[in-house]
């Protein structure tokens, strides 16, 4: 398969969860750009279906007192199955987010 | 002499190699490129180079690599820590190392390449200990201010632009004035890909947030003045 990514991934392995009406188990990120993420979860999604999702960001991963969190629009791309693991490796494109502070409500687009 | 085209759009990452390779005397730095384009030229330009370039030029490398064959360069790729080595040698790449990669390897590898073998640093290394020899988390750290670092932290924790501005006591104009330079000094965008950056390179994150703390502690407890 073709490779059309320009961004710049990084391997960062974060626990994520999905919102709204998307009834799948958290998951993990298994790379993130500024377009894009992949996620390993435990189900399938729809391609093209749109998904709104958080991704923690874990106080001592960044040194801080308090977690953070990048709350996401985005929209399902492709599903991999990952028999050997049990679990389905979702590529997102990233279409809206906004970082979240630990106990802050719903903030400011960026 | 051997002659290196290095490859990369990320301006910090360029430098630390450079840096690494600099000190070498039979090794000189003859170009630089951005962008595939540039590295497409230089490859035309320099011919019998080695050309180190990014994994980011990954949709390009078919191109890479034809173009490099018919110019006498030897390639090698910076992969990231979670790739195989596989889909690069197979495509033609000669050398694969990973961001980790300490100044010992990359010579290593760059001097193995150019006599035309392959060379793959060990994967499991670049995934154990990423910390120990980062040195493009380490020479970005040290290019940032104190006040940079302390925004790059602020904003891994969610802060928006208007919360720093309050916190640093100046206003959100100047804020974005300092991300802007900071966007620069690291070759990042946007603010998504700022924190994405900090927390791979833990040890940008831990300065940051030390920097921000001893800030936060300066303004709890400002120094008394002396009577004069």
């Amino acid at each position: 398969m073709e490779d059309f990514r320009t961004g710049r991934r990084f391997p960062v392995h974060l626990p994520m969860k999905f919102l709204g009406n998307q009834n799948i188990p958290p998951g993990s990120t298994a790379n993130i750009s500024a377009a894009g993420v992949y996620l390993w979860v435990d189900g399938g999604l729809p391609v093209d279906s749109a998904i709104e999702f958080e991704i923690e960001i874990p106080a001592e991963s960044i040194g801080a007192e308090h977690d953070a969190k990048l709350h996401c629009h985005g929209r399902v791309l492709r599903c991999d199955s990952d028999q050997e693991h049990g679990r389905t490796g979702v590529a997102c494109v990233i279409e809206k987010y906004e970082f979240v502070r630990a106990g802050e409500g719903e903030g400011q687009p960026c | 002499m051997l002659k290196i085209i290095l490859a990369d759009n990320q301006a910090i990452f360029r430098a630390g190699i450079a840096k690494v390779l600099a000190v070498e005397d039979d090794v000189r730095i003859v170009a630089q490129a951005q962008t595939v384009e540039q590295a497409m030229v230089s490859i035309e330009k320099f011919r019998g180079s080695v050309m180190i370039f990014a994994s980011s030029f990954l949709p390009e490398t078919a191109r890479l690599v034809t173009l490099a064959r018919e110019s006498g360069i030897q390639l090698v790729v910076i992969a990231e820590s979670s790739e195989s080595p596989d889909r690069y040698l197979s495509a033609g790449v000669l050398g694969v190392i990973y961001r980790s990669v300490d100044s010992a390897e990359l010579l290593r590898c760059v001097r193995r390449v150019s006599e035309g073998l392959a060379y793959s640093q060990d994967s499991r290394n670049a995934a154990q200990n990423p910390d120990s020899d980062d040195f493009v988390g380490a020479r970005v750290r040290d290019r940032l201010t104190p006040k940079e670092l302390k925004i790059v932290a602020l904003i891994v924790q969610g802060y928006k632009n208007k919360e720093i501005a309050g916190l640093l006591g100046t206003t959100e104009q100047v804020v974005k004035n300092y991300l802007r330079n900071v966007y620069d000094k690291i070759g990042v965008s946007d603010r998504l890909e700022l924190a994405l950056f900090t927390i791979h390179h833990r040890i940008l994150a831990e300065a940051a947030a030390a920097s921000a703390a001893a800030m936060q502690q300066a303004q709890a407890n400002p120094p008394t003045g002396t009577a004069g």
